[in-house]
């Protein structure tokens, strides 16, 4: 008897535990997504190599394209595009924090390899890590997808990454935290980009 | 007896030492290492020492640019919950001073647009769309203004500023996984000094504060030195001239 009239709370506290769960993996909200987003078939996206913005570019970050791009590759894969990686770097050269702020149309138009029209571009806005008792990391990642045909943007977020370890382990892992916390950013940035369901 | 306990005490005491002494050196070493090793430095400027300098010695110096945005989103915040308004108008008087002590001339917009309703107009058009001159691309709507301010002022250079404030979260810690985060905010001051002539972009510099700026600390004065540090007219001196 007793068995029989816990049995509906245990299911209902599994329901409710999975409920949770779903919300809390549920896809974000994306700074801008135009309202013609997934009314036309996406044949390929060129995804541009990462514009470094960091003031000064310091430290070096020679596996930076593989990081961020590693991570946006395996998104859009699960997400069912068909893209490009680009790696003509003089591409996104002259770009500027400002350029994609406000976006000017014939700046579009005349972004990203000739032929392409979906082009994504990721910029790395800021990367540190700080040594203290322990060791942290933070970097600020933006994505952009630019439909070159008309000069507009079609989807833009960003992607926050703040990691960290106190004690000694922590002061250890100070040269892992730079690294750790663009992926974790990209992958933030990520979640916001809608699947391909057209 | 008495001896023996004398020996074991004074052994105790020296073994208690070295072991407190093992264990703090490191410790100390460890936190001394933290307070200057970091990738990135407080305040850290764009340019290069080497001086720019500049035949255009009057200069007009517009309101900042303000940006203050979520770092998380970018959604617009209030510079005055962070006392923007006043971290902006430090911007333009300190820099001012500086300026005039390196031998500019800073003109007085002001006094220029009630004087001239022309110069006015020109001044009002530029200041609207001054954020645009931060952008790679040239902003042609603003070529004819340029010039009425050239005219009007005998060819001062313009010095816009923008601070661009990102506002994240403070540092955390978590004390049953050890887990810590550090403040994300900073801010970049940037400045741009415009030939209104021909429209030509002269000089510019920026700087990074990993603060949010308040015209009482130190760091946000030592930033905005730092930004006109390398700005100088090509006849040098250290004459004090404001012209009202």
């Amino acid at each position: 008897m007793c068995r029989l009239s816990t049995k509906p709370f245990y299911k209902l506290l599994v329901l409710l535990s999975l409920l949770i769960l779903t919300g809390c993996a549920a896809a974000k909200q994306p700074i801008f997504l135009s309202s013609t987003f997934g009314k036309e078939r996406i044949e390929r996206i060129h995804v541009l190599p990462v514009v470094d913005l960091r003031f000064n570019k310091e430290p070096e970050l020679p596996k930076l394209n593989k990081w961020i791009l590693g991570t946006v590759k395996s998104s859009l894969k699960r997400k069912k595009y068909t893209f490009t990686i680009v790696s003509d770097t003089s591409l996104v050269g002259n770009i500027t924090e400002e350029d994609l702020q406000t976006v000017d149309a014939e700046w579009v138009k005349d972004l990203g390899p000739t032929g392409s029209r979906w082009v994504m571009v990721i910029a790395l806005l800021d990367a540190k890590s700080k040594l203290t008792f322990g060791s942290t990391g933070n970097a600020e990642v933006a994505g952009y997808l630019f439909d070159r045909m008309d000069g507009s943007i079609v989807w833009r977020d960003k992607g926050i990454g703040s990691v960290g370890q106190g004690g000694l382990i922590g002061m250890f892992l100070k040269g892992l935290m730079i690294g750790d916390a663009i992926n974790m950013a990209t992958s933030d940035l990520m979640r916001s980009f809608p699947d391909n369901e057209v | 007896m008495d001896t023996l306990k004398k020996e074991i005490h004074i052994f105790a005491g020296t073994a208690m030492r070295v072991l407190v002494l093992s264990a703090v050196a490191p410790l100390l070493t460890l936190l001394l290492l933290s307070s200057c090793a970091s990738t990135s430095q407080h305040i850290s400027s764009s340019s290069e020492k080497k001086a720019t300098y500049i035949a255009h010695e009057k200069i007009i110096i517009m309101p900042a640019v303000l940006k203050y945005v979520s770092i998380s989103n970018d959604a617009p915040l209030p510079p005055a919950t962070y006392k923007g308004e006043e971290a902006g108008a430090f911007l333009v008087s300190y820099s001012s001073e500086l300026l005039s002590k390196k031998g500019f001339s800073v003109l007085n917009a002001k006094a220029l647009s009630s004087e001239d309703s022309k110069f006015r107009k020109a001044y009002n058009e530029i200041l609207g769309e001054r954020i645009s001159l931060f952008r790679s691309s040239s902003n042609p709507d603003l070529t004819e203004d340029m010039k009425v301010l050239a005219e009007s002022s005998n060819n001062a250079g313009i010095l816009i500023f923008m601070l661009r404030v990102k506002v994240g979260p403070s540092g955390t810690w978590n004390p049953y996984t050890g887990a810590i985060t550090s403040s994300s905010s900073y801010t970049r001051l940037k400045a741009l000094l415009v030939e209104t002539g021909s429209g030509r972009k002269l000089w510019k510099n920026e700087v990074q504060l990993r603060e949010i700026p308040a015209p009482e600390s130190h760091g946000y004065k030592d930033a905005v030195k730092l930004l006109l540090e390398n700005l100088k007219t090509d006849k040098g001196g250290q004459s004090v001239q404001i012209i009202n």
